[in-house]
């Protein structure tokens, strides 16, 4: 990418933000995002791991349907990525706000491409807000995937949708404990 | 007329983008997507009449920024209106779009208020 203006200067350490303050902003940029997007956030919850509590949780019997786990990657002064992990439905309700669709069928592949969208406008909102105003950031493009059974990991950042369950986590590179 | 190329790798954002802008009040007789810059290119060409280009900025394949370089000097349409849609504002990657020669941008997410004001300088 070109450009003709010079590019920030490497933050110093202190400069950068805490692992807590970046948390924050992702709690607020889904907030944002959701309600821009029409996507109904019933509750805020203490923890989850998705997909594993929606089975355990009695949260009933697991309807046929794949989990979906989605990244973004973010690089610059500071490295690392934003995953969004929704059960199905979940993924269901994303892509229903988005596509303003309350009823009729949904195409796996849209679903997906829904929830890379969505994640794309999380991230994009926590790097304008604690990120590009201290140095020069880039974000990857999302990728979608079926949610791992193996890395699957407790978060901090859960919420409960319409219908289902998603959980944002804050990946950054070179820190030795996940950060939600 | 008023035909509008959309160019976005996301078929969600696409959607997106032609329910605000119908929401928006513009009136719009014909809409063309392309899912990044190289398809952009070649719809353009096959659409001649296009009268505006909305375009996202991170795509794989050609980004936003080279895209509007090319429409700007391959396709010698220097007076095309291009807006970028993006969730980079502000960052030095919507600078570099404003001087490879497009003419505005519109934060993600966006309302169709914020369409409007961007927008109504171009369409009628």
């Amino acid at each position: 990418m070109a450009s003709s203006k010079p590019s920030k200067d490497a933050p110093s350490p202190d400069q950068l933000p805490s692992l807590e303050e970046l948390v924050e902003v992702l709690a607020q940029s889904v907030e944002e995002v959701f309600e821009a997007m029409l996507i109904t956030i019933t509750s805020r919850l203490e923890e989850l791991d998705v997909p594993h509590d929606c089975v355990d949780e009695g949260m009933g019997q697991k309807e046929e349907g794949v989990d979906l786990e989605v990244e973004v990657t973010f690089s610059g002064a500071l490295g690392g990525a934003v995953v969004l992990r929704c059960n199905h439905q979940g993924a269901e309700d994303i892509a229903r706000g988005l596509l303003m669709m309350e009823e009729g069928e949904l195409e796996f592949e849209e679903i997906k491409d829904a929830l890379g969208e969505c994640a794309n406008l999380i991230t994009g909102s926590m790097k304008s807000k604690a990120l590009d105003p201290i140095a020069d950031f880039s974000m990857g493009t999302p990728h979608v995937r079926e949610a791992s059974q193996d890395s699957r990991s407790k978060s901090h950042l859960a919420f409960e949708l319409s219908s289902g369950v998603m959980s944002a986590e804050l990946w950054i590179d070179d820190c030795e404990a996940q950060a939600a | 007329m008023n035909k509008i190329l959309i160019v976005d790798d996301s078929s969600t954002m696409r959607k997106i983008i032609m329910r605000v802008l119908r929401q928006a009040g513009f009136k719009i007789d014909n809409i063309v997507e392309a899912a990044n810059g190289v398809e952009g290119l070649k719809t353009l060409g096959e659409n001649p009449d296009v009268a505006l280009v909305l375009s996202d900025i991170n795509m794989p394949q050609m980004d936003g920024i080279a895209f509007v370089k090319a429409v700007r000097t391959e396709h010698d349409k220097e007076t095309l209106p291009m807006i970028m849609i993006s969730t980079e504002s502000g960052s030095s990657m919507v600078e570099s779009a404003m001087e490879s020669g497009a003419n505005g941008y519109v934060s993600k997410p966006f309302t169709p208020d914020s369409i409007r004001d961007v927008l109504g300088t171009y369409l009628g």
